[in-house]
């Protein structure tokens, strides 16, 4: 035997049986709920004889860069089958009622997500940070955490050919308090001539590059 | 007589553990010698793997795997691969299937070799028996070393399949192992299951109900110590499990005497998948090739395998680059601790460093 | 046969050429002379015992629980890691030495040397050969009880002088222990005493000469009962709440660095030597081995035994797990106790008997019979009373085939 996904389209004719205008979108494999009506059908999906979703598999946030999606993926152990719920927040601050009370093993897991991401859960017992420390300035699984002052933008610099039209277009956002990055030369602006891109050369480029990072700082 | 009122007092256990969990620190209040209350503090071994994951392409990333559960890097390889192919719709030829089952089943008896010995060590017995399971653990770690050269973080499956074909020296190797190791399994069995001061510290200590347990997601020996019988492997076979006859140990009572039996349990049905899986070896490639920088359709998938630890799982999201979008590590041992609250509540602090014990946690994997 | 040459060189015994020097010195100086002589070379005979028996203990400790892991135990320094001690005895002299300004200065540097003394003295009323004995006690037996009870003592002192909570949590869970398990202990080597009708040590043994027998036989009870009583007492597993609670809460010696941690590492293995020499004296025949000690020197063969049962204490930690605080006392108060109890009523009822109706000697091989089939009861009897609670749930796993998990209801309202 193996277990079933459950397509979206089936699972989101339940929920809008019980709940008619709570879902937003329909894809293959899950079903999107507006964030106020999580929780409402979280307990529809767990307590349903039908769906039987009591074991809560994964709980995770996507930051799609103009909302957040927090994801549950739900199984049910006794029928063996599984599918997707999500839950859609602004992303400004996003706010998400908490499951905790639907599923204990959400507990932990909305602790990450709002620690990595920033997304606050009501009524959730212990939100506090699980791995960082309360003061950490930003949250660094949200796709703006990379542009810190001095124009730092890790990226792929070693595969320029992967993007040709320049670096993947992360927003321009204005730098937080995060201590200041080492500068490193970006890739829109195009090394100085008196650089060979040489393996060789790149012992001479080094003072040359720190030599330029100062001049961008002051 | 009026009973004399103590104040409760905070104990740190960790974050440098004497055993061999890892850097995780529990603060207990105590009022006497019950427990009353123990607050979680992670994050010592935050390495932000999920973020460094989305900066490198799908194959750079293998390697953070190995180090999030640094006990079991095979079966953190081989979820995070099934996850890639899942998203990428690539296909795995038979050898290399078979051989991720067989390495994954080697690496479940290290991890439980590591996780058993570890729980008799923090019972008490000072290393002896976990100083007989390394023996164990020192061949497998050495067949691991034969194939891909690292012992620990071994770094051995590509997505489409394995990295390297077996040497000639691995196969009496592993038919020697396959031989000799049951009469081990049952080695320990004799010497420990009998002994009524493991009896004593480990029976009806940190008792799980099956209710609490599915609706805490746990997985892995903590749930099949409750009684459920419940393993990915069976429910959703993944690579070629669906074509091997072993069985699911399932304890009585949930408590850490069952995971530990378990465990052990657990071993000789590893070592069956392992035996029926060198008879039917089949030749051909190991692996499919795959581009440098893959680059799957925009879309998401889930993939999860039954690691030692439980059920791990990866959910990635691609977006049509050659990085991942959004890389999330569904680790058994962080939610596995979802519980521990409410089991060290109310008992004392060796049994709650016993509890912590039988978890089998292991913090690369919590902290990512 | 050889009978003991009574030669001043027949080292089989050496009382002799010691005797010799007594015999030069009262012929030529005054009496008292005598009498400091010979205390000062008993002293320092038996201290020399005792501090090779320390370091001796530390490589045999070693070694011996590497080879029941598996492993081999330290075998780089010196040949065979013979130099192993000395090395450690070196590292801990030239650790520095730490004392919290919190601590009670007075009281903090005592417990070392306080521990040290009473396990020092247990070796003077031993019974080496027929004619070694250091102090030749009326109430050996008595002498030896009351000196274990120092040792609790100092590990108090030294939990209370270090000013930790969790050094002090530590060292009442030790005097706790200490006390519960004196009670068993004083009763079962209270049992030989009664047979043999004096406390004096070597009197037991020559008991035990005399009637070829060795009381370990006679009396299995008690051998068991101060077994387990004594390692509980030596604070060594399964009984090392004292010191293993340093994995979880640091035990009575975490502020002593250096030497005088040294000494309370030092004191449990000499503790363990003295222990053993009881037992071996008091149950086991002593110097006596049933006529060899006629041929060969019996302070070897006393030596020997006492080897041999340090050797168990170390099989014993190698290879049991540890016990909680409340299951020892539990064990103690619950079984020990009433088992040392039951074994005086035997013991007294026989030895009237025995006495009384002045039975013949034979009587002693039916007692060996009826102790051993009422040990074999008694002790069978407690543990199934105590353990029965283990043995309710199956200790096997159940195997199963196929996935199978019922729908159980969520804790619906509990998870509120």
């Amino acid at each position: 035997m193996t277990t079933v996904a459950l397509a979206g389209p089936e699972v989101a004719e339940r929920v809008r049986a019980a709940f008619p205008d709570a879902v937003i979108e329909v894809t293959a494999d899950s079903v999107t709920v507006p964030a106020e009506r999580v929780v409402a059908v979280a307990r529809f999906l767990r307590d349903d004889a039908e769906l039987d979703g009591k074991y809560l598999n994964c709980l995770l946030g996507i930051d799609w860069l103009d909302h957040f999606d927090i994801v549950y993926v739900l199984s049910s152990l006794a029928k063996n089958h599984t599918f997707v719920l999500k839950a859609r927040a602004a992303h400004d601050a996003p706010v998400v009622p908490s499951v905790n009370g639907v599923w204990m093993g959400a507990n932990l897991q909305e602790r990450e997500v709002y620690d990595l991401m920033g997304i606050s859960f009501s009524d959730h017992p212990n939100l506090r940070r699980i791995f960082l420390w309360e003061g950490f300035p930003g949250h660094p699984l949200r796709k703006d955490f990379l542009a810190l002052p001095g124009g730092y933008k890790p990226g792929l610099q070693r595969f320029p050919f992967e993007f040709p039209e320049g670096q993947r277009a992360y927003p321009e956002v204005e730098g937080t308090d995060a201590p200041s990055a080492p500068a490193v030369p970006r890739l829109d602006q195009p090394p100085a001539a008196s650089e060979s891109p040489s393996p060789s050369g790149r012992g001479q480029a080094r003072p040359e590059r720190s030599r330029r990072g100062e001049g961008e700082q002051a | 007589m009026t009973e004399l009122h103590t104040p409760p007092y905070v104990v740190n256990i960790g974050p440098q553990h004497p055993s061999t969990h890892g850097v995780f620190r529990l603060k207990v209040t105590l009022d006497g010698e019950r427990i009353i209350d123990a607050e979680m503090v992670l994050g010592y071994l935050h390495r932000s793997m999920e973020k460094l994951a989305e900066e490198r392409t799908f194959t750079q990333n293998i390697p953070f795997t190995d180090r999030m559960d640094y006990l079991a890097a095979m079966t953190g390889n081989l979820a995070y691969c099934l996850a890639a192919e899942k998203l990428a719709g690539i296909e795995v030829p038979e050898r290399g299937s078979y051989l991720r089952v067989i390495f994954a089943e080697l690496q479940r008896i290290a991890s439980h070799c590591m996780a058993n010995g570890t729980f008799v060590n923090d019972c008490g017995a000072w290393q002896t028996p976990l100083m007989y399971m390394f023996r164990d653990r020192e061949k497998i770690l050495d067949l691991f070393e034969m194939t891909c050269g690292a012992r620990l973080t071994t770094n051995y499956m590509r997505i489409g399949g394995v990295a390297f074909d077996v040497p000639d020296e691995w196969y009496p190797a592993i038919k020697a192992l396959v031989a000799e190791l049951p009469d081990r399994i049952a080695e320990y069995e004799e010497l420990l299951l009998d002994s009524e001061i493991l009896l004593a510290r480990s029976r009806d200590i940190g008792v799980l109900k099956p209710e609490a347990a599915i609706n805490a997601s746990t997985s892995g020996p903590l749930l099949r110590g409750c009684g459920i019988a419940w393993d990915v492997r069976k429910a959703d076979p993944y690579c070629v499990y669906d074509r091997f006859d072993f069985d699911i140990p399932v304890g009585h009572n949930g408590d850490c005497f069952d995971r530990f039996i378990v465990r052990l349990e657990e071993m000789r049905q590893s070592l069956r998948i392992v035996g029926q899986a060198l008879t039917h070896l089949p030749g051909g490639p190991v692996s499919t090739p795959v581009p440098l920088a893959l680059r799957p359709e925009p879309g998401e998938a889930y993939a999860r395998i039954e690691s030692p630890k439980g059920e791990l799982g990866f959910y990635l999201v691609s977006d049509g680059g050659p990085t991942p979008y959004r890389f999330h590590v569904r680790s058994p041992s962080y939610i596995n601790l979802s519980v521990l609250k409410d089991l060290t509540v109310g008992l004392s602090i060796a049994d709650a460093i016993v509890t912590l014990g039988s978890l089998d946690i292991n913090v690369g994997e919590i902290d990512r | 046969m050889i009978p003991f040459l009574d030669a001043w060189y027949d080292l089989r015994s050496l009382a002799n050429p010691v005797r010799e020097l007594y015999d030069w010195l009262r012929d030529n100086t005054a009496d008292e002379v005598v009498y400091v002589v010979s205390a000062v070379i008993g002293a320092v005979a038996i201290l020399t015992f005792v501090g090779l028996g320390a370091l001796a203990n530390v490589w045999l400790e070693r070694r011996i629980i590497g080879r029941i892991q598996v492993r081999r135990g330290p075998n780089r320094v010196g040949p065979f890691g013979l130099l192993q001690p000395v090395a450690d005895a070196i590292k801990l002299i030239q650790k520095e030495v730490l004392q919290p300004r919190a601590s009670d200065a007075k009281l903090f540097n005592l417990p070392p040397i306080l521990v040290f003394i009473p396990a020092m003295l247990t070796f003077a009323v031993f019974a080496w050969a027929p004619d070694m004995v250091y102090a030749n006690l009326n109430v050996g037996v008595l002498y030896l009880l009351a000196l274990s009870s120092i040792t609790s003592l100092a590990i108090f002192i030294a939990g209370w002088a270090s000013n930790n909570k969790y050094a002090l949590l530590g060292a009442m869970r030790v005097i706790a222990m200490a006390v519960s398990y004196e009670i068993p202990l004083v009763l079962a080597l209270l049992s030989p005493v009664l047979f043999v009708g004096s406390m004096n040590i070597p009197t037991i043994v020559d008991w035990q000469r005399h009637y070829d027998v060795w009381l370990a036989f006679l009396l299995p009870m008690p051998v068991l009962i101060y077994a387990v009583a004594a390692t509980a007492e030596l604070n060594r597993t399964p009984a090392d709440i004292a010191e293993a609670e340093s994995e979880i809460i640091a035990g009575f010696h975490t502020e002593y660095s250096g030497m005088k941690f040294g000494l309370f590492y030092a004191v449990e293995l000499v503790n363990s030597l003295a222990v053993s020499g009881i037992m071996a004296s008091l149950f086991f025949g002593g110097y006596s081995l049933y006529g060899l000690d006629e041929w060969l020197p019996p302070w070897l063969i006393f030596i020997g035994k006492i080897y041999f049962f340090y050797f168990g204490l170390i099989w014993l930690r190698g290879t049991l797990p540890r016990l909680r605080i409340d299951q020892l006392m539990a064990l103690a108060w619950k079984m020990l106790i009433p088992l040392a109890l039951i074994n005086i009523c035997i013991v007294a009822t026989e030895v009237l008997l025995w006495r009384e109706l002045e039975l013949t000697d034979w009587v002693l091989a039916a007692y060996i019979a009826i102790n051993a089939v009422l040990t074999v009861f008694f002790i069978g009897a407690f543990f199934r009373l105590i353990t029965a609670r283990f043995y309710r749930l199956p200790r096997r796993v159940r195997l199963v085939h196929d996935i199978s998990v019922p729908s159980l209801p969520a804790p619906g309202a509990a998870a509120q």
